[in-house]
C-alpha cells in the first residue's frame, strides 16, 4: 500500500509544484495517473521511489517512512522510470543479475523469472547481448524484468507504454493486472488515455499539483454527467480547472 | 573540390573549440565565466613559469642553443599522444560520420576534413605549450623579428607530420581488420597498441644514443642527445627547428614540404581505397549479432548486493572505451612511463656513474624529500579523474542509485572505491620508485610513506566524489563530454595546489623534528581531515542534501 499524506514540494521558494497532495493506494489495486506535461505526474512518482525529497508531508510505503525508513521502503518498492537507457555497457544478462544481487535475489527464483519473463517479452536471444545494441523497446523490456524480478510489493511505472510494440504493451499490460490480483499496488503514469481506461481500477487526474479527480472511471462519468470518452472527460477536467 | 574539405573542416572544427566556450556568444569578447578561459591562463602561466627556469638553467650551463631541440622533442610527443587517443574517436566513431555518408561527398573530401580537424586541435597544443616558450626563447637570444615570422610558420606546418602520419598507420591498421566485434575494446586496444608503438620507438631510438655517450657526458648535456635522437627520429623536426634557427631556410622549407607533399599523396592513395569501407566495417558492427545461448547456471552466479556493486563500477570503467580512455588509461601510461625511466637512470646512468651512484646511495630521507614524495603522489592521484566522474559517467540513470535499497553512505563509499584502488597503486609504485633511487629509504619510513600516500589519494577520492555529487553532470550528449567540458576539474586542480601547501607547512612547522615523526604528522594530519570529512558526509546524507541534485 502507498499512502501520500499532505505532501508538497517546490523547486523554487513559495512556487509549489505539488500542493498538500493526498493519496492512497491499496493493495491489489492498479491506479493510473494522468495528467498534461509539467502537471507533477513525475515529481510524485520521484518522491515515492526516494529520489526527491519531499519538502511538507511524507509518503508511506507499506507502512514505512520512505524519508525516515528509506531502505526498507525501497525494498518493496520496484520502479520502471520513464529513461530505459541503463547500463548499456552490460549484457542484458548481466544486468538482470546485477539488480537480483542488489534485491538479494535467489538463484532459482532468479532464473525462473528470466527465463520466463524474456520468453514472454521475446528478447531471450538478445540477453546475451550489450544493452547498448538494445532498440528502445528492448530495453524498456529488460528494464522491467529487471523490476519484476524480486517481485516487488509496489510496482510504480514512469511512462511505461512508450516505445513497447503493440504486442508488448498488450503482454505489459496482463503482467500489471496479474501483478495486482496477486495483491500488489499497480501505480503508473501514463499520456495514453486509452490504456489508463482499459486497466485502471482507479484513476487519478493531476493538474498544476493538485489531483482534481479520483475514482474510478464510472465515478468520472457520473460526475460529469455525461456518456463520454475518458478522452473527452480528462479535457473537460483540465479546463474547468 | 577544396571548398567541400574547408566548409567540412569549418563545421568539425568550430564544434571542437566550442565546446570550450571560450568566446562570449553575445558580446564576442573573451568569456571569463568559462573554466577553460581559466585553465588555460593557469596552464600558460605554469609554462611560461617551467620555461624561464629551464632558459635560465640551460644558460648557466652554456646551453641555450638545445632549448628548441628539448621543447619540439617534448612537443612532438604530446602530440603524438594526444592524435593517437583522439584519431580513431574522430576518424571512425565521431557520430557525425553517419550522418555525412548518405551525403555525396568524396572519400577524400570526408578524409582530409578530418585530417585538418585533428590538426586544428593540435594547435590548441602548440598554442599551449610551445608558442609562450619560443617567444622567451626568442627574448633570450635577442633574436630579429624575422624570428618570430619563423616560429608561426613552423608552429603551421608542425602538426601535419604526426597528424598525416598517425592517419595513415590508423588506416593501414583498419584495412587489415576484418570486422569490429566490439568497439570499445577494438579503440582501446588500437590506442594501447599505438601508444606502445610510439613509447617503444623512442626507447630504442634513446638508448641506442645515450648508452654510447653516458660514460664521458654529464646527464643535463644528455638532455640534448635525447632530445636530438627524438627529433631526428621524425624527419621534418630537425628540418623545422633550421628554419626556427634561420639556418638554410629555403632548403628545408623545401625539405619538410617535399616530405609533406609524399606524405599527403599516401594518404590519399590508401584513403581513396580504404576510408569509406573502414567506417562501413565501423557502422555495422552491431548489426551482426550472434545469439549466443546464456548458461544460466554460470552466468546467474549470486554475489552480495555490495558486491556485486562494486564489480558493476569497475564494469562500467573497463568495458567503455571513452571511459577507459579519459579515466584509467592516461594514469597506466604515466607509471609505466615513470618506472621506466627510473628503471632505466637506476641501470643505466646510475649503475655507469660511480660519482652519481654514491651521492644517490648516500642520500638520507628528508622532510623535503618526503613533501616531494607525497607531492608526486598528490599529482598522480589527480589524474584518473574518476570519483570527479563517478556521478556524472552514469548520465540520467544516476538516479538508480536512489531507489534502490542500498544505504546512501554506503554507495558513497563504494563510488570511491575505483579511484582510492588506483591512488593506493599510485603510492606503492612512487615509495617503491623513490627506494629504488634512494637505496637509504629504510623499511619503516616506506611503510609510513605508503600509508600516508595512500590517505593522501583517499581525501583527494572522497572530496572529488564531493564535487561531482553536489555538482553532477547528467545531461551529456557524448561520453566525451564528461570530461572535455567538466568544469569540476577545477576544484581537483585546486585542491591538489591546496594539499601541496599544507604538505610544505607541515614540513615547515616539522622542521626540527626527525623525519619518522614528520611523516607522522602528515598521516595523522590527513587522517583527521579523513574523519571530518566522513563527518560531513554523514550529516549531509542525513540531511538529504549529499545527493539532492541527482534527480
Amino acid at each position: 500500500m502507498i499512502e501520500i499524506e499532505n505532501v508538497s514540494k517546490s523547486y523554487i521558494k513559495g512556487a509549489k509544484i505539488i500542493d498538500d497532495l493526498n493519496l492512497k493506494i491499496k493493495d491489489g489495486e492498479i491506479l493510473g495517473f494522468i495528467g498534461p506535461n509539467g502537471a507533477g505526474k513525475t515529481t510524485v512518482i520521484k518522491m515515492i521511489t526516494g529520489i526527491l525529497n519531499i519538502d511538507e508531508g511524507d509518503i508511506l510505503i507499506d507502512g514505512k517512512s520512505i524519508q525516515n525508513e528509506p531502505y526498507e521502503a525501497k525494498k518493496s518498492i520496484g520502479f520502471t522510470p520513464d529513461n530505459p537507457d541503463m547500463f548499456l555497457n552490460l549484457k542484458g544478462i548481466e544486468y538482470l543479475n546485477f539488480v537480483a544481487d542488489i534485491y538479494k535475489v535467489g538463484k532459482e527464483e532468479r532464473i525462473k523469472v528470466i527465463k520466463e519473463l524474456s520468453k514472454k517479452f521475446e528478447i531471450e536471444g538478445a540477453l546475451n547481448e550489450k544493452i547498448e545494441n538494445y532498440s528502445h523497446g528492448m530495453r524498456q523490456k529488460i528494464v522491467i524484468i529487471g523490476v519484476l524480478l524480486h517481485n516487488p510489493k509496489n510496482w510504480i511505472l514512469d511512462e511505461p507504454i512508450t516505445g513497447l510494440d503493440p504486442k508488448a504493451i498488450y503482454d505489459l499490460k496482463i503482467m500489471m493486472k496479474e501483478h495486482a490480483k496477486k495483491g500488489n499496488v499497480v501505480f503508473f503514469s501514463t499520456h495514453i488515455l486509452e490504456v489508463a481506461e482499459n486497466l485502471c481500477d482507479r484513476v487519478a487526474i493531476i493538474n498544476k499539483g493538485k489531483i482534481l479527480f479520483l475514482g474510478t472511471i464510472e465515478e468520472l462519468k457520473n460526475k460529469m454527467k455525461e456518456n463520454n470518452s475518458l478522452e473527452e472527460l480528462f479535457m473537460e477536467i483540465i479546463k474547468n480547472d | 573540390m577544396i571548398k567541400n574539405i574547408v566548409l567540412l573542416t569549418k563545421i568539425s572544427t568550430r564544434n571542437f573549440w566550442k565546446n570550450f566556450n571560450l568566446f562570449n556568444k553575445d558580446t564576442k569578447k573573451i568569456n571569463k565565466k568559462s573554466i577553460y578561459v581559466w585553465l588555460f591562463l593557469i596552464v600558460i602561466m605554469a609554462i611560461t613559469y617551467l620555461s624561464n627556469e629551464l632558459l635560465s638553467m640551460l644558460e648557466d650551463y652554456g646551453q641555450l642553443q638545445i632549448f628548441p631541440n628539448i621543447l619540439f622533442a617534448i612537443a612532438i610527443v604530446i602530440m603524438f599522444i594526444q592524435i593517437i587517443i583522439a584519431s580513431m574517436n574522430i576518424l571512425y566513431f565521431s557520430k557525425d560520420i553517419e550522418y555525412m555518408l548518405p551525403m555525396p561527398i568524396r572519400t577524400e573530401e570526408l578524409l582530409l576534413s578530418r585530417v585538418n580537424t585533428l590538426i586544428n586541435m593540435l594547435y590548441g597544443v602548440e598554442l599551449l605549450f610551445m608558442l609562450i616558450p619560443l617567444i622567451l626563447y626568442g627574448a633570450s637570444i635577442m633574436a630579429p623579428l624575422s624570428y618570430y615570422v619563423f616560429v608561426i610558420v613552423v608552429l603551421m606546418l608542425l602538426p601535419v607530420f604526426p597528424t598525416v602520419l598517425v592517419t595513415i598507420l590508423t588506416l593501414i591498421i583498419m584495412k587489415f581488420i576484418k570486422k569490429i566485434k566490439n568497439k570499445n575494446a577494438f579503440q582501446i586496444c588500437v590506442t594501447l597498441l599505438a601508444i606502445l608503438f610510439i613509447v617503444f620507438a623512442e626507447v630504442i631510438f634513446i638508448k641506442g644514443v645515450t648508452s654510447n655517450q653516458i660514460d664521458q657526458e654529464l646527464i643535463e648535456v644528455n638532455v640534448n642527445h635525447i632530445s636530438e635522437s627524438i627529433n631526428s627520429s621524425f624527419i621534418v623536426i630537425n628540418p623545422l627547428i633550421s628554419i626556427l634557427n634561420q639556418d638554410q631556410i629555403f632548403l628545408n622549407l623545401l625539405k619538410v614540404i617535399s616530405v609533406y607533399v609524399l606524405m599527403y599523396a599516401i594518404l590519399i592513395w590508401i584513403g581513396n581505397k580504404t576510408y569509406i569501407k573502414n567506417i562501413l566495417k565501423t557502422t555495422v558492427y552491431n548489426k551482426n549479432r550472434h545469439q549466443k545461448e546464456i548458461n544460466f547456471e554460470k552466468q546467474c552466479k549470486i554475489h552480495k548486493p555490495i558486491t556485486s556493486y562494486i564489480k558493476n563500477e569497475w564494469k562500467s570503467l573497463l568495458k567503455n572505451a571513452i571511459f577507459f580512455i579519459q579515466t584509467i588509461y592516461p594514469i597506466a601510461l604515466t607509471m609505466i612511463m615513470l618506472i621506466f625511466i627510473a628503471v632505466y637512470f637506476k641501470i643505466g646512468a646510475v649503475a655507469k656513474n660511480q660519482e652519481l651512484s654514491e651521492t644517490l646511495n648516500g642520500m638520507n630521507l628528508t622532510l623535503e624529500g618526503v613533501c616531494i614524495i607525497f607531492g608526486i603522489i598528490q599529482v598522480l592521484c589527480s589524474m584518473p579523474n574518476i570519483s570527479i566522474t563517478s556521478i556524472s559517467r552514469q548520465g540520467k540513470n544516476a538516479v538508480f542509485m536512489k531507489y534502490i535499497p542500498i544505504s546512501l553512505y554506503k554507495q558513497f563509499w563504494v563510488k570511491n572505491i575505483p579511484q582510492i584502488v588506483i591512488s593506493s597503486v599510485i603510492s606503492i609504485i612512487v615509495v617503491i620508485l623513490a627506494k629504488l633511487l634512494f637505496p637509504a629509504i629504510s623499511i619503516w619510513q616506506i611503510i609510513l610513506l605508503i600509508l600516508t600516500g595512500m590517505i593522501i589519494g583517499v581525501v583527494n577520492s572522497f572530496l572529488m566524489l564531493i564535487v561531482d555529487m553536489k555538482r553532477p553532470i547528467l545531461d551529456w550528449k557524448s561520453e566525451v563530454d564528461i570530461f572535455k567540458q567538466n568544469g569540476n576539474k577545477i576544484f581537483q586542480y585546486v585542491w591538489t595546489i591546496i594539499a601541496i601547501l599544507l604538505l610544505m607547512y607541515i614540513r615547515k612547522i616539522c622542521e626540527n623534528l626527525n623525519v619518522y615523526f614528520g611523516i607522522l604528522v602528515m598521516f595523522i594530519f590527513f587522517a583527521i581531515v579523513f574523519v571530518i570529512i566522513n563527518v560531513i558526509i554523514i550529516k549531509q546524507i542525513k540531511k538529504n542534501k549529499l545527493f539532492k541534485n541527482i534527480i
